[in-house]
């Protein structure tokens, strides 16, 4: 076994006494890399929280105990969450405990989050991500409940509009311009690439489950990926510039 | 949905069906740009994501373009069709938010009066208030007399309690006040050791395959042992067992540590304690194995730590 490709990831660690944001984590970090760990915190503006504070001093505030903050966060994102842990675990009762968790452990990890590379909502999802991708493993594992009628939903469906109206911006542009990227996939492409995300399966288990060599998956895999790397990561770009 | 797939084989022009494995092509030029997109997913088999792993510590090149494919993995959440949010589920979240907020805030109290003598005080991070009030280091000094208490005695005191608390935390405020106060000595242990050695604690790294793990490892020098705590780590798989490695500075060997068992909520913990120094070690590794008692780490890392000398 290699060992030099795993000892060089924390080579960036924690030499400074910093936390290291969530990409970072996920990252591997080369020897030869700077270190690029910002260890200033903007100081938060006077007052309470508005509907117009950026993520990252929501953020701030739910590390120091704002519980008003989470809520502004939580009114922002949870359409999304949401919907995320639906497409994953295909159930509303349970995406709905996915959802509460994730943000539960937004305000216990906070103090995790740096706003140096990285974002908020992808820090989210990716805790949402494993949160769903756990549960399926787990339904794998464990006899599945019979189906049946969710009483609290016939009791009060009510819906929370809130997450409807105060969705951040960003969301719904995303959501419009990933979903045309994915569209431009053919489609066995797509369902190879959601597979592998939103299933939780190996390529193998992929090849396995469509019967097909896993070689024509790798193949899927990597051109479907390529093609939204291209279409999103370009687009990212040039909106940057 | 298999017979909606099935038709949509016969007009895939993207098959790859002579080559049912297709690494040559992906270490193409001597880089791994073919295994960028299943190793962004997590869907690559163990040996892959090693070949991956391995490949980018060393190449500037692919790791910029892997960063890319994260990014665009990260954006797929959005892909998923939009459900209306139960407004049950906001009052839910803060019903369980006033509970960990109200603990939350009697900690900081506690903490913060303990504390008063021991400036600068240490935030307590996320590990630890993830692992509230279910993991207690030993206080006071880590003596070499006490590597016996701290390794055995605490730990199955730690585990009768985590059995026996349960879901009953909320309800048994006695035994929340006598954790909230060994947790206090927790902190102000963890803070004692970071403040007198930086070096001491060190993050624990995630690489994709337990990607949203998140870790600590404390190392004390006077008992040369030390602790390594992990939150948010994927349960294993059904043949798989994570087992704890100890990494010797001056050689290609490695020294198994322990396995470590994964808790329902994802957190694990694992007293290190090597036959010799600890300093003889440069860093821990979590792997992935197949075989419960492997002598070296043969499956996919899951995270890993440095062990560095003090200051």
């Amino acid at each position: 076994m290699q060992r030099q490709h795993w000892r060089s990831w924390h080579v960036g660690g924690n030499r400074h006494g910093v936390a290291m944001s969530e990409r970072q984590r996920r990252r591997p970090v080369a020897d030869d890399e700077p270190l690029a760990i910002e260890t200033v915190e903007t100081p938060l503006p006077d007052g309470p929280a508005t509907v117009d504070s950026p993520d990252d001093e929501l953020v701030h505030r739910v590390r120091n105990g704002d519980t008003a903050a989470l809520e502004m966060l939580y009114s922002r994102y949870a359409r999304v969450v949401y919907s995320f842990a639906v497409r994953i675990v295909g159930d509303g009762p349970t995406a709905e405990e996915i959802l509460q968790e994730a943000f539960v452990r937004t305000w216990r990890q906070a103090g995790t989050f740096r706003t140096v590379r990285g974002n908020f909502a992808s820090w989210l999802l990716s805790i949402t991500h494993n949160l769903a991708i756990d549960e399926l493993r787990k339904r794998q594992r464990r006899p599945q409940r019979v189906g049946g009628v969710d009483i609290s939903e016939t009791m009060y469906g009510l819906v929370d509009e809130t997450t409807n109206v105060e969705e951040a911006a960003e969301a719904s542009a995303l959501r419009e311009r990933v979903g045309v990227a994915m569209a431009t996939l053919p489609e066995a492409q797509r369902i190879a690439v959601e597979l592998a995300y939103f299933h939780g399966l190996s390529q193998r288990e992929i090849a396995a489950y469509l019967d097909e060599p896993l070689g024509t998956i790798k193949t899927r895999l990597r051109l479907g990926m390529s093609k939204l790397k291209d279409a999103l990561v370009a687009e990212r770009d040039d909106v940057s510039d | 949905m298999r017979d909606g797939l099935n038709e949509l084989h016969g007009h895939d022009n993207e098959r790859g069906d002579n080559n049912d494995d297709d690494d040559a092509s992906a270490l193409q030029d001597g880089h791994v740009r073919g295994l960028m997109a299943g190793y962004a997913l997590a869907s690559l088999d163990p040996n892959e994501m090693n070949v991956v792993a391995t490949h980018i510590s060393g190449c500037a090149t692919c790791r910029a373009e892997l960063e890319e494919y994260r990014v665009t993995a990260d954006l797929l959440a959005f892909a998923a069709p939009v459900h209306q949010v139960p407004l049950r589920a906001r009052v839910g979240l803060l019903a369980k938010m006033d509970e960990i907020g109200t603990a939350n805030q009697e900690q900081m109290i506690a903490r913060h009066s303990e504390d008063q003598d021991a400036s600068p005080s240490l935030p307590m991070n996320d590990v630890q208030r993830a692992w509230l009030p279910n993991v207690t280091l030993p206080t006071r000094q880590w003596s070499r007399a006490r590597v016996a208490a701290f390794s055995a005695v605490p730990l199955l005191l730690v585990l009768a309690l985590v059995i026996a608390m349960g879901d009953r935390i909320s309800d048994q405020q006695d035994e929340i006040t006598t954790i909230k106060g060994e947790q206090a000595e927790t902190d102000r242990r963890v803070a004692d050791i970071e403040q007198n050695d930086p070096n001491a604690v060190q993050e624990v790294i995630p690489s994709s395959a337990a990607r949203g793990a998140q870790g600590k490892l404390i190392i004390d020098r006077d008992t040369e042992s030390g602790l390594l705590l992990v939150v948010n780590l994927p349960q294993p798989g059904d043949d798989e067992h994570y087992i704890v490695w100890l990494d010797f500075a001056d050689s290609e060997e490695f020294a198994r540590a322990g396995s470590l068992t994964v808790e329902p909520d994802g957190r694990a913990k694992l007293i290190l304690e090597p036959s010799g120094s600890i300093e003889l070690y440069d860093a821990v590794l979590i792997t992935a194995e197949t075989d419960a008692d492997v002598t070296a780490p043969t499956g996919p890392e899951l995270m890993s730590a440095g062990i560095m000398p003090s200051e």
